[in-house]
């Protein structure tokens, strides 16, 4: 039985059958469990074994990451012969028996007799080694290409990844810089004029804002040259968020600006305007708008509210909250539509709280939407204080309600308040 | 946002859009897109029953307007000229789309932006059937 193992080794087959019948008498017989580990890389190792029953495999790197199979041996095949012709004898893999495996083992003494009797089976190790060899090398190859075909997937991943990131942080930038130019559009300061007070906010939810304010002065007609100017104010909002309600929003300015003059009245500056913002508008957009022409020096006001959420006016003498609800619809939507006005007086402790719907948008943690009530409610504690007092009161108040909520929509405000 | 279409017979062909959900920023073109489906398969009188949306923002005020004007025609009643008129002395209303039921919240947000001033809102189904 031996000897049949023993003459299917390659290394053997071409041994004399005394010299194999020999060998079959001589070597040593072990039975190993399965799981066994016969030997470990790197150890000295002085004895190789051929297998009779069973399987043994061959590993690289046992027991770390880069641990694997480089082949298995079955009956009639051996293993661990490296060592036996290595000077050093230290094994260049680990053998692990899959199965219960039954092995013939011959030491390095035996294998030295062995040469000596029989010289010419050095030219047999030469083959099989060689066999080995590029077995082995060939196993190698192919682990370093599909780790290569890995390193540049996962470089190639990371290039996308990485233009998407500079993709992002341009967009960022973009939109910035808008921010930066639409805050620039805005105002530099309210108007300072004697027995007024005027504050302002403006807020936007992201980079860029559908809202705007403005204070523009309007020229009095000769011959009264030499008095004040009258002021329009401007609240607006536009309906969308974003970089296109962000140019919209420029783009309504400069025509109200355009449009509105001292010499005509607000319902025939906004009528205008309305025509020229319907010129412009795309895919439907539109602009609520509330305008006031407002003359300090004897607090007439003169409004057109263009769909826009209604401004209070606040009387001190009766205490008493109006809004000023809609003289037509917001703009962008009938070209044709001709806009009406309304006009009244301020009088001293009065004043104009103008607002978009951003600000009763604002949501708490539970959900809740500050609502208008509050916000009155909140307004009209400080009704007695500055213009600048009530707004600090607001903004706390928001902020204690929204308990550092991000807003969902931009916040935009504006107070006027004769003194 | 869900949109139940329902087709009825009043004097004209009148589809019925059954609203459920908010109209807002991330509803508003759904809207827009069943509106035109709807046109495009021959509809020209739209009711919107908003009976069962709790909340409209001013994206949905853009996408009510749209479908004003996907359905306004070149009828001497929806000229410019008349609108013009029928704008200033509150007598304008479009004919072939109509708001039925919204809620007190909605209302306010479709008087505010003046929705109302050119747009029926109608708050019973038989009323509303009755009016195209």
């Amino acid at each position: 039985m031996n000897e049949q193992i023993i003459s299917r080794v390659p290394l053997f087959t071409s041994l004399p059958a005394n010299e194999i019948k020999h060998l079959a008498e001589t070597l040593h017989s072990a039975e190993v469990p399965p799981e066994t580990i016969l030997f470990r890389e790197g150890e000295y190792g002085d004895r190789f074994y051929i297998v009779r029953e069973g399987q043994i495999e061959i590993i690289k790197a046992l027991g770390t990451p880069d641990e694997r199979l480089i082949g298995v041996r079955g009956p009639g095949e051996h293993v661990g012969e490296m060592s036996l012709f290595n000077r050093d004898g230290l094994r260049t893999a680990s053998a692990r028996t899959q199965a219960t495996t039954q092995v013939l083992v011959m030491t390095r003494a035996d294998f030295d007799a062995l040469l000596n009797r029989q010289p010419t089976l050095a030219y047999e190790m030469v083959r099989v080694l060689s066999m080995r060899l590029h077995q082995a090398h060939n196993t190698t190859i192919r682990d370093l290409r599909e780790k290569n075909r890995q390193l540049t997937e996962a470089y190639e991943s990371l290039k996308a990844a990485q233009a998407q990131i500079i993709e992002k942080e341009k967009l960022e930038h973009e939109l910035h810089v808008a921010r930066e130019v639409q805050a620039s559009l805005l105002p530099r300061a309210t108007p300072q004029l004697p027995g007024w007070e005027f504050v302002a906010r403006w807020q936007p939810a992201r980079e860029v804002s559908g809202d705007f304010y403005d204070f523009i002065p309007l020229p009095v007609a000769p011959p009264a040259f030499d008095s004040a100017p009258n002021w329009g104010l401007v609240i607006a909002d536009v309906s969308d968020k974003g970089m296109p309600a962000a140019l919209f929003m420029a783009l309504t300015r400069s025509i109200v600006r355009a449009s509105v003059t001292g010499a005509r009245s607000p319902a025939d500056c906004i009528t205008q305007a309305n025509r020229l913002v319907c010129a412009d508008t795309a895919q439907g957009m539109f602009v609520t708008l509330f305008y006031a022409q407002l003359d300090p020096a004897t607090g007439d006001l003169t409004y057109v509210n263009a769909g826009h959420n209604p401004p209070w006016l606040y009387r001190a003498e009766d205490d008493q909250w109006t809004e000023l609800t809609r003289t037509g619809m917001a703009l962008g939507m009938f070209e044709v539509q001709a806009l009406k006005q309304n006009t009244l007086r301020l009088n001293a402790g009065d004043f104009l709280f103008m607002y978009t719907d951003g600000l009763t948008d604002v949501t708490n943690r539970q959900g809740q939407r500050f609502e208008t009530e509050q916000l009155r409610s909140v307004v009209h504690a400080s009704r007695r204080a500055s213009a600048a007092e009530m707004v600090a009161g607001l903004e706390e108040a928001v902020s204690r309600f929204s308990g550092g909520h991000t807003p969902f929509d931009d916040i935009t405000f504006v107070v006027a308040k004769r003194i | 946002m869900d949109i139940t279409v329902e087709q009825k017979e009043g004097r004209v062909p009148v589809t019925v859009f059954h609203i459920k959900g908010n109209i807002d920023v991330n509803s508003y073109e759904q809207l827009q897109a069943q509106a035109r489906l709807a046109y495009e398969t021959g509809a020209r009188n739209l009711l919107l029953d908003l009976a069962e949306v709790p909340y409209v923002s001013s994206a949905g005020i853009r996408a009510i307007n749209s479908i004003f004007n996907l359905l306004r025609t070149s009828a001497p009643s929806e000229s410019d000229e008349a609108v013009r008129k029928g704008l200033s002395d509150g007598t304008f209303k479009s004919p072939h789309l109509k708001l039925l039921s919204p809620a007190p919240q909605v209302f306010e947000v479709l008087t505010i932006a003046g929705v109302d001033m050119f747009l029926e809102i109608h708050r019973d189904l038989a009323t509303a059937m009755a009016s195209f």
